[in-house]
């Protein structure tokens, strides 16, 4: 009896201490002659608390990063005088004496005064200015939107173009949305927004991102090797916090020659609420206003980029039988932010946070030209039409409830949902000719016009619960579950009526993960983490081990590490299309697309000192079960007759040097790298490079600040992208002498388009009137207005042939004006 | 110098690192090879082409002329020459060449840079190949009871059968090599002498009345089809928008190489 007490008391006591030590009173943790100090961070002006800041005791390594929610604890500080330090990018540091008591300490609330890049004080400009922060943690680094305003843009921040100008990310897009990340593809990105995992990340090749940067607060990003706390995706996390709207109104609008944006935020309920609601439209497709006219056509000499659109595309003649012609699209694009949050208590708080974001593009061309269709000398024609519309967007919510248990304990649930859409229509047809009647597929639509459609949809509900748990001054916690359910459509048909394939999937994973930061000693940090996620379509469980660490050797040697495995259990799939330009479709893994997997190594050094950084990073991933989907080899193919499962190798190193000091600063980055794909039943087997491999990439990003204004440039160089091209034309001749031509294909990606160049500048000013705060700036993009090639689409039916190079922007200067209100 | 680092490094990297890329028109050359081997004749059909450029507009195919080309079976090889009247086209002129169910046979074709092989198997002669009737008269095509009543005999059609046990391809000929030969008046359109099927994966086929063009012995001749020619002619027709070619066994090249073996049986057509 008297040992069966004993038992049960053993038990509950250390039931209760796991209980307390987590949830409970501060009072399990203190010693006698330590305590903790924890507190908030947050801008002095606008009250948004600021995640990942950096809080340290001056003088030890003790040191944290402050949460989502922008707090942070400092665990065991000796009871007595100490000097706290507080920093984060974009904003004045701060430095001051506190005491710490035995018992007793209440929650610090840290101001930090943002940093001004226009002002009347020139000595502002001789502190440390960054606009990228690189981690000491490998592969990590954090931007600040507020400080990005100063490169060149189209009269707002864009935060995915900023990200393209870091080594190791793909700076000039190729017509897909998305970062390119170390030799991954963007749906191998994890892109949170506020939770919320978003598919459709920017708008009109990668021009714009979908995200508004007045309405985000921070951003994280990890190249590569990231901790367990994120999953899901094979190369890299996007996180995006957005602004709560602090404890102040404030209104802001912007205009530029291509888009207006605006910005509200309201304070209620005693600063515990807040709204903020931002939205953003082009309008280039609306109006196109005479200044904007005139500045292009005297900068280049060209019609305008509208009448450019309207299909007076430029086209020259190559020869007799080909005809080269070039076109830039026409578009619009909007989206909309809009973010509730309510803080009850001191240690509670609620988001409901709103995303919505659209594309619609329109590549169509009327071209007069003389031609036949191939084989059919007699149907002759003089005009080609050619109607090709796209349009994709993401609509998203997610709701947050986050709780802050003790000064060490901190959870958060969340509930999130996002709808991602596309849709795809070409229809080619000749007119002014003989060629109306029925082909021999029953169509009417034409001799040699044809018609294609496809659409494609994810539904993804996402529930999180997360935790964070300072166990001891040395060892961060974090651990948590997530459950994601996910549902996916694609459909393809040609000529209206027949179907390619009709395919739909669901996915349901269920992952748990945990993870401890843990400091080996003053100069060695090490995170190792676990995440194990069940697939209810495989039925199998996929461990993801990871392993993190930095290691310092004097003041300025930084060596660091990472390795871990990975999983993906949803596809965005390249349709590969040799006349037009491969597209993507999004697929979630089931029992016959297998979840993609890779394994990152990444190893490199730091040296930095509080001017410059020298960073190095060399990195190798190999991935398996990657799929593509392509319609000329049917009979080998893998699935469903069309697609294909292979591996794929990135492997390159990159190099950046940065000077984050003084009125003049910026950095270079250059990538050397590689990506290569193995599909076993495409190319004959042979490996081959990836449609994304850039063997080259050089950033140049310089700024320099004076007084109130702002020069900034940033030039990005890329070899050629590779494509898979038609090569030629044969004939053979069947048993009963009926001969037939067909059109050869060269071997997959064995072509490269032209290097890419691109230099944009811009010049911006700040000033102030009453009530309002001016930004106002110039911006050109593509300065020397070089043809940078998207993707080449070939129209082979015809005779001559037409082979139409779809390119980016050219020289397109850009005005542009913000005002805030005070 | 630092403020000008903006403007001068992009431009000299610029000026240093021009690449244009690959062609737009590519300029690569293929061989295309469509040679056909049938045991127990002649070896005179193989004929070598290039490929032209996409913005060619000619559909001919320009012919390769000076190839080296030979034939290698497991008794040795055997050196083709070319057709000096048909440039393009190769033959084996001795008459040595004999060839045999199951025997592997090579094609070894070198062109100027360009080097390509291809295997086939000589498959084995139909099984079996019998005829419903040797011969056939026709009626009057002007008296329409008289034609009637042809029809309704059951001697209107001959059937040519065949072992297929295996759902294996066959393709069929119909040919009149009667040396005097009549043209037979009928209201039916112009026919060809010849008649070459499309493969089919049956065990028979009816030869009827609209297929005779003329009297005399007519030889009916059922061919061995091996799967690279299936291949081809399933995917004869390219789909413009997929681009999907037909599969080809030619290594380094483009076509078809194939073998066939056959057996006959003859019928004689009279009025």
């Amino acid at each position: 009896m008297i040992i069966r007490i004993r038992k049960i008391n053993k038990y509950t006591i250390i039931t209760l201490q796991i209980i307390l030590l987590f949830m409970g009173s501060d009072l399990t943790y203190a010693k006698s002659n330590t305590n903790d100090i924890n507190g908030y961070v947050s801008d002095t002006q606008n009250g948004e608390t600021l995640p990942y800041a950096n809080v340290s005791q001056v003088g030890t390594n003790r040191g944290t990063t402050t949460n989502s929610d922008g707090y942070f604890v400092l665990t065991d500080v000796p009871v007595g005088p100490c000097s706290l330090q507080v920093s984060y990018m974009g904003y004045e540091n701060l430095k001051f004496g506190y005491f710490v008591e035995p018992v007793g300490l209440e929650p610090l609330e840290l101001k930090l005064i943002p940093k001004s890049i226009g002002g009347d004080e020139v000595e502002v400009y001789a502190e440390r200015y960054e606009l990228i922060k690189i981690s000491q943690r490998t592969s990590q680094v954090t931007l600040s939107p507020r400080d990005l305003q100063i490169l060149p843009n189209f009269g707002e921040v864009d935060i995915f173009r900023s990200l393209q100008l870091l080594p190791g990310v793909s700076g000039i897009s190729d017509g897909k949305a998305g970062l390119y990340v170390r030799g991954g593809t963007p749906d191998e990105n994890m892109v949170m927004y506020d939770g919320m995992t978003i598919y459709h990340v920017d708008h009109f090749f990668g021009m714009f991102s979908a995200f508004n940067p007045e309405a985000v607060k921070d951003v994280q990003f990890y190249k590569g090797g990231f901790p367990a706390k994120y999953g899901g995706r094979l190369s890299s996390v996007v996180e995006l916090t957005g602004k709560e709207g602090g404890n102040e109104t404030n209104y802001a609008v912007g205009l530029n020659l291509l888009s207006a944006n605006v910005l509200a935020q309201y304070s209620f309920w005693e600063n515990k609420g807040s709204w903020l609601l931002s939205a953003r439209r082009s309008y280039n497709d609306l109006i196109e206003t005479p200044t904007y006219q005139s500045i292009y056509e005297f900068a280049t000499g060209d019609e305008s980029l509208a009448e450019a659109a309207q299909g007076k595309a430029g086209g020259g003649g190559m020869g007799s039988g080909a005809m080269q012609a070039s076109v830039v699209p026409s578009f619009y694009y909007f989206d909309v932010n809009s973010k509730l949050t309510l803080k009850p208590t001191t240690q509670d708080k609620i988001n409901f946070s709103l995303y919505s974001g659209r594309d619609y593009l329109d590549k169509s061309q009327e071209m007069a030209m003389q031609g036949s269709l191939r084989n059919s000398e007699s149907s002759q024609f003089n005009t080609r039409v050619d109607e090709n519309y796209t349009d994709w967007g993401n609509l998203g919510a997610s709701l947050r409830y986050s709780h802050q248990w003790s000064s060490r304990g901190f959870t958060s649930l969340l509930l999130s949902g996002s709808e991602y859409t596309s849709s795809y229509s070409r229809n080619l047809s000749f007119g002014d000719a003989n060629v109306i009647g029925t082909d021999s597929s029953g169509s009417t639509r034409g001799l040699g016009g044809f018609a294609q459609d496809e659409s494609n949809t994810v539904l993804d509900y996402t529930f999180r619960f997360d935790n964070q748990w300072q166990w001891t001054p040395l060892h961060k916690l974090d651990f948590g579950i997530l459950h994601s359910d996910v549902k996916t459509d694609y459909a393809a048909s040609i000529r209206d009526t027949i179907e390619i394939l009709a395919v739909a999937s669901k996915s349901k994973t269920t992952a748990a993960y945990i993870q401890d930061e843990w400091k080996v000693t003053s100069r060695l940090n090490v995170t190792m983490g676990l995440r194990s996620t069940y697939d209810r379509n495989t039925l199998q469980n996929y461990f993801a081990p990871r392993f993190n660490f930095d290691w310092h050797f004097g003041r300025f040697l930084t060596l660091k590490g990472a390795w871990g495995k990975y999983y993906q259990f949803i596809n965005s799939i390249e349709n590969e299309d040799v006349l037009q330009g491969s597209k993507n479709f999004w697929l979630s893994a089931d029992e016959n697309i297998k979840p993609s997997e890779s394994s990152h190594s990444i190893l490199g050094f730091a040296l930095e000192n509080k001017g410059y950084l020298f960073d190095v990073e060399g990195y190798y991933k190999e991935s398996e079960n990657l799929v593509e989907f392509n319609r000329r080899f049917q009979d080998q193919a893998d699935y469903l007759n069309y697609f294909y499962f292979g591996g794929g190798i990135a492997r390159g190193i990159d190099f950046l040097l940065q000077k984050k000091q003084g009125a003049f600063n910026g950095w270079i980055g250059y990538t050397l790298g590689s990506v290569e794909y193995t599909f076993p039943n495409l190319n004959e087997g042979i490996a081959f490079p990836a449609t994304h491999d850039r063997t080259h990439e050089l950033k140049l990003v310089n700024n320099y600040s004076r007084g109130a204004w702002s020069l900034s440039s940033t030039y990005i160089f890329a070899t050629g992208r590779a494509y898979t091209a038609p090569e030629s034309q044969y004939f053979l001749e069947m048993l009963d002498g009926s001969i037939f031509s067909y059109i050869h294909v060269g071997d997959k990606n064995a072509y490269r388009l032209p290097d890419s160049h691109q230099w944009n500048i811009s010049v911006s000013r700040k000033f102030e009137s009453q009530g309002w705060d001016w930004d106002a700036g110039l911006s050109i993009y593509n300065v020397l207005n070089y043809p940078n090639v998207v993707y080449r689409d070939y129209d082979l039916d015809t005779n001559p042939i037409v082979i139409t190079d779809v390119n980016t922007l050219g020289f397109t200067p850009t005005l542009y004006i913000k005002a805030n209100l005070k | 110098m630092k403020k000008l680092t903006i403007f001068i490094v992009p431009v000299l990297t610029l000026l240093l690192a021009c690449s244009e890329g690959t062609p737009v028109i590519p300029d690569e050359e293929m061989v295309a090879v469509w040679a056909y081997v049938y045991v127990g004749e002649a070896l005179n059909d193989i004929k070598l082409t290039s490929t032209i450029a996409l913005d060619e507009v000619s559909e001919i195919a320009p012919v390769i002329s000076g190839a080296e080309v030979e034939v290698v079976t497991a008794n040795g090889g055997y050196i083709c020459r070319e057709d000096t009247s048909q440039p393009g086209i190769y033959y084996y002129p001795g008459s040595d060449l004999s060839l045999s169910a199951g025997d592997t046979i090579s094609l070894n074709v070198v062109s100027e840079d360009h080097i390509i092989t291809s295997t086939t198997t000589v498959p084995s002669q139909p099984v079996n190949v019998s005829i419903s009737q040797t011969s056939i008269t026709l009626p009057d095509f002007s008296d329409r009871e008289s034609l009637r009543g042809w029809r309704e005999s059951g001697t209107a059609d001959i059937s040519v059968s065949w072992d297929n046990p295996d759902d294996d391809w066959y393709y069929v000929t119909l040919n009149n090599i009667d040396a005097n030969p009549q043209e037979i008046n009928n209201f039916f359109s112009e026919r060809m002498r010849e008649i070459i099927l499309p493969p089919i994966q049956d065990d028979h086929y009816m030869v009827r009345m609209p297929n005779f063009t003329h009297t005399g012995l007519h030889r009916i001749t059922i061919y061995k089809v091996n799967s690279e020619y299936v291949d081809l002619y399933e995917y004869r027709e390219q789909d413009s928008r997929d681009l999907q070619e037909p599969l080809t066994n030619i290594e380094g090249g483009l076509g078809i190489f194939t073998a066939f073996n056959s057996s006959s049986v003859t019928f004689t057509v009279s009025i």
